[in-house]
């Protein structure tokens, strides 16, 4: 590879190397904050000293949150929900999107001109709230998964997708005696990696942010996923706070209890490990399949 | 292409079948009878469904009290939903629509905007006061006669139904002004604060000899409502918007064009001016307005006197000394009186029965909540039971030392052991709970409630018919909107509250969007309903 060392090209490289600095210090600070703020004490979250770094670390909040059990218990139903949802979708999503991109389907283009219809209408919260209880789906979790199981982008992304992959493949499977289903299982998806972690990926990250669905289809509270219970405590946090904050130990900055801002923070903290967790596995998948639904020459 | 065709037809011919299909009616849930059958028949087991507004759930991890209580007392089970209290508007409408109605519903506020919608809409179960007076004697038993028709007065619609299950507030008196006694102590300054003037030295002071900001409100339009109660308007006039005066007794549809409101923006811009109101004060957040008072801003503080303690714990971390305490007396723009802020007659939220609850499930219900308003049903609701929650001690209830009160805040919320949240239908007979674990309560009613020349503001009564409702909301979203937005210029000092020409472009503007018309259709209908 030839390498340009001429003056201008260093200092543009200087540049772009100081400006991304920049953005990575104004995304890193309030991961950082946050995270900073979850092991801090109370006086210091009350006082919003805490920065990059926990002053008068405390692990109180992380304790209280799991001593209540609300919140692993709710992590642990994320973790299925998504776990679940994402199989689920993948299959749905993969198969129909397979189905779509062969040209020998019968109306296929009526077929996709109806999905995609169901982009820019739908029946509103009521008659699918109506549908949801018709179908038994009340506060099940299955309700969370089966009424969005496939996304019309995403469907389409994976359709382009399956339309670049050779004909010839499939005709030699054919030739070979293999039917639509095993092409499917055994040449084009193991040859669509990139597609499935990409979708799957959006697909995770979407059931593992969404608490509306989950408010409107569960009726137990030990059925909640993450977000729901993140949202309560960050609504409520002040009636909470008043609680917390109305002791009359004689303590005067810890109550005894832990402090709300550090309940808030740790269980940020707490419901973005997983997700950290799962990216660097598929980042390169990832990166690869970014431009998946692009126009192709 | 004609194969493909008569395919596509086909296939719209369907989609408009099914559509068609779906549109068929239900048959309406029959409506369930009122009023209890003479003789308790238990025999058969009934689950109530319960949507419960909740700002926390605790989960139950000690021995459930409510569970067996309940079965053994009715033969009834509860199946409670508990739905976060901003979503349970979204929720129940929900639920109402999809037919999916829960039998009863906790912990919805008189003021929820979707309150008028489902009474209209024919969810809830209406009681005129005759009705409430037959199906809830215990009930009933818990306020006077004087009590109950005020509530009436108060929830009753255009048909004469009271859709809450509402009972009497327990506290009275809530709101006073805090201060920093520490600081008056090491100033030689009198705990005094009988005057506008004496307000404005004490704030001035403070800021003189600490440089910090002395008063700590905040919420925008909301941060004055101690100085509006020292002008002479109700101290809740933001959301009232009309009050009875009752020293002079006149009625005044809208405070925020007459000249006490004038009066109270003259003074608010003169503490701006002189740097004594914090700048953020209608843009911070509640943990802003924490750190506010955490780095030792706020000598004077408009809350309750139960809050001291949380004060204190702020105030701490700047000031370790800090001793907040509260004014036995409040600051008037009068020289023959001075204005309180008494709490509503009523209890701010209420449970409602809905109009889908079958026959046998209603009776159940019904002497639950009588039941519930005895002596044996609100101790029991409150402490829960004898030996494993609570003691009797000289023929007092008092809760264990593990049980989280007021004076035990390391203590376990009595919610795990299932007890609490049920509704509240009187506390009658709950003193000694108030006297035990709300003293403050006590003595902040004992201090303001028949003090001499001390005056409270009664909510007006006006009912609307729903035409009227309509064309009253409309002109109070303009008229609001405008007076937010004036009331900062006011404060800030883009306008002069005190010089005419500025105030008649308020006025002005307000009349624009319909303040003559709204003041005269209030006024008539306080007529008619006061008659």
């Amino acid at each position: 590879m030839v390498r340009d060392n001429s003056l201008y090209s260093k200092i543009l490289d200087a540049v772009v190397h100081i400006i991304m600095v920049f953005v990575l210090i104004a995304t890193l600070y309030p991961i950082l904050n946050v995270v900073a703020s979850s092991l801090s004490s109370t006086s210091a979250n009350n006082s919003a000293a805490v920065t990059l770094f926990p002053i008068g670390f405390t692990l109180q909040s992380y304790k209280m949150i799991f001593n209540a059990g609300t919140v692993p218990r709710a992590l642990m139903n994320s973790l299925f929900y998504t776990t679940v949802a994402v199989v689920v979708q993948l299959l749905l999503t993969g198969s129909l999107a397979y189905a779509l991109s062969r040209k020998r389907l019968y109306l296929r283009n009526l077929y996709t001109w109806i999905i995609i219809t169901t982009m820019f209408v739908s029946g509103g919260m009521i008659p699918s709230f109506i549908l949801v209880t018709k179908l038994h789906l009340y506060n099940s979790f299955w309700a969370l998964i089966l009424p969005g199981a496939i996304g019309t982008s995403n469907l389409i992304i994976m359709r382009t997708f399956f339309q670049n992959i050779p004909k010839e493949l499939e005709e030699s499977a054919l030739i070979d005696g293999a039917n639509d289903f095993q092409i499917f299982w055994k040449i084009v998806l193991p040859l669509s990696k990139a597609v499935i972690f990409t979708i799957g990926l959006y697909y995770a990250v979407s059931m593992w942010n969404s608490w509306f669905s989950a408010l409107m289809y569960l009726k137990d509270n030990d059925k909640y996923p993450i977000p729901l219970i993140l949202r309560q405590i960050v609504i409520n946090s002040q009636s909470m706070q008043d609680i917390v904050l109305s002791s009359d130990s004689g303590s005067i900055n810890e109550s005894g209890v832990a402090n709300i801002n550090g309940v808030k923070f740790a269980t940020l903290t707490i419901s973005t490990i997983p997700m950290v967790i799962i990216y660097p596995f598929v980042q390169k998948y990832f990166t690869k399949g970014i431009m998946i639904g692009s126009l192709k020459g | 292409m004609l194969k493909r065709r008569l395919t596509i037809i086909c296939l719209i011919g369907v989609l408009t079948i099914s559509a068609l299909g779906g549109c068929k009616k239900n048959t309406p849930l029959e409506v369930a009878g009122t009023g209890a059958t003479a003789k308790k028949d238990y025999s058969k087991e009934v689950t109530i469904s319960v949507v419960k507004a909740t700002i926390s759930s605790t989960p139950v991890s000690e021995k459930d009290l409510w569970t067996p209580k309940m079965k053994e007392m009715f033969n009834m089970k509860w199946d409670v939903q508990d739905v976060p209290r901003d979503d349970i508007g979204v929720k129940l409408s929900l639920l109402f629509a999809a037919g999916q109605s829960p039998d009863y519903v906790l912990g919805t506020k008189t003021d929820n905007a979707n309150l008028e919608s489902w009474i209209s809409g024919g969810y809830i179960k209406g009681y005129t006061l005759d009705e409430l007076k037959k199906t809830f004697p215990e009930f009933i038993k818990n306020m006077t006669n004087e009590q109950l028709e005020k509530i009436n007065k108060y929830l009753k619609k255009g048909d004469g139904k009271q859709y809450q299950i509402m009972a009497p507030r327990s506290e009275q008196v809530n709101n006073v002004m805090l201060f920093r006694k520490d600081f008056f102590e090491e100033n030689n300054i009198p705990v005094s604060l009988k005057t506008p003037d004496e307000l404005y030295n004490i704030l001035k002071t403070y800021k003189d000899k600490t440089g910090k900001i002395p008063f700590a409100g905040t919420s925008g339009i909301w941060a004055f409502t101690p100085i509006y109660q020292m002008f002479g308007l109700p101290e809740m006039i933001i959301t009232q918007l009309n009050y009875y005066d009752p020293v002079d007794k006149n009625y005044v549809p809208y405070a925020f064009s007459e000249d006490r409101y004038r009066e109270s923006m003259v003074y608010v811009n003169k503490l701006y001016k002189d740097g004594l109101i914090w700048k953020e004060f209608s843009t911070a957040t509640r943990d802003q307005s924490n750190k506010f008072l955490s780095d030792g801003n706020g000598v004077i503080l408009w809350d309750t006197a139960v809050n001291l303690a949380k004060t204190n714990n702020l105030t701490a971390n700047t000031y370790p000394n800090a001793d907040w305490d509260w004014f036995k007396e409040l600051p008037t723009a009068f020289t023959d009186r001075t204005y309180y802020k008494r709490a509503l007659a009523y209890n701010g939220d209420a449970p409602f029965i809905t109009d889908s609850i079958e026959d046998d499930k209603y009776e159940r219900l019904v002497d639950y909540i009588n039941w519930a308003s005895t002596k044996e049903g609100q101790t029991f609701n409150t402490y829960g039971e004898e030996g494993t929650t609570y003691t009797m001690k000289d023929g007092k209830p008092v809760f264990n030392s593990d049980i989280l009160t007021s004076l035990n805040p390391k203590g376990k919320e009595t919610g795990k052991w299932n007890i609490g949240g049920r509704g509240y239908f009187g506390g009658n007979y709950m003193k000694d709970y108030k006297e035990m674990y709300s003293p403050a309560y006590i003595e902040m009613e004992k201090t303001f409630i028949d003090k001499s020349k001390y005056y409270y503001f009664e909510e007006p009564i006006v009912q609307f018919n729903e035409d009227e409702l309509a064309k009253i909301t409309d002109y109070q979203t303009n008229l609001n909107q405008l007076r937010d937005e004036y009331c900062l210029k006011f404060v800030m000092g883009q306008l002069d509250p005190s010089n005419d020409n500025d105030w008649k472009k308020y006025i002005d503007a307000l009349k624009k969007v319909g303040l003559d018309d709204y003041k005269q259709l209030r006024t008539d209908v306080y007529n008619r309903t006061n008659k």
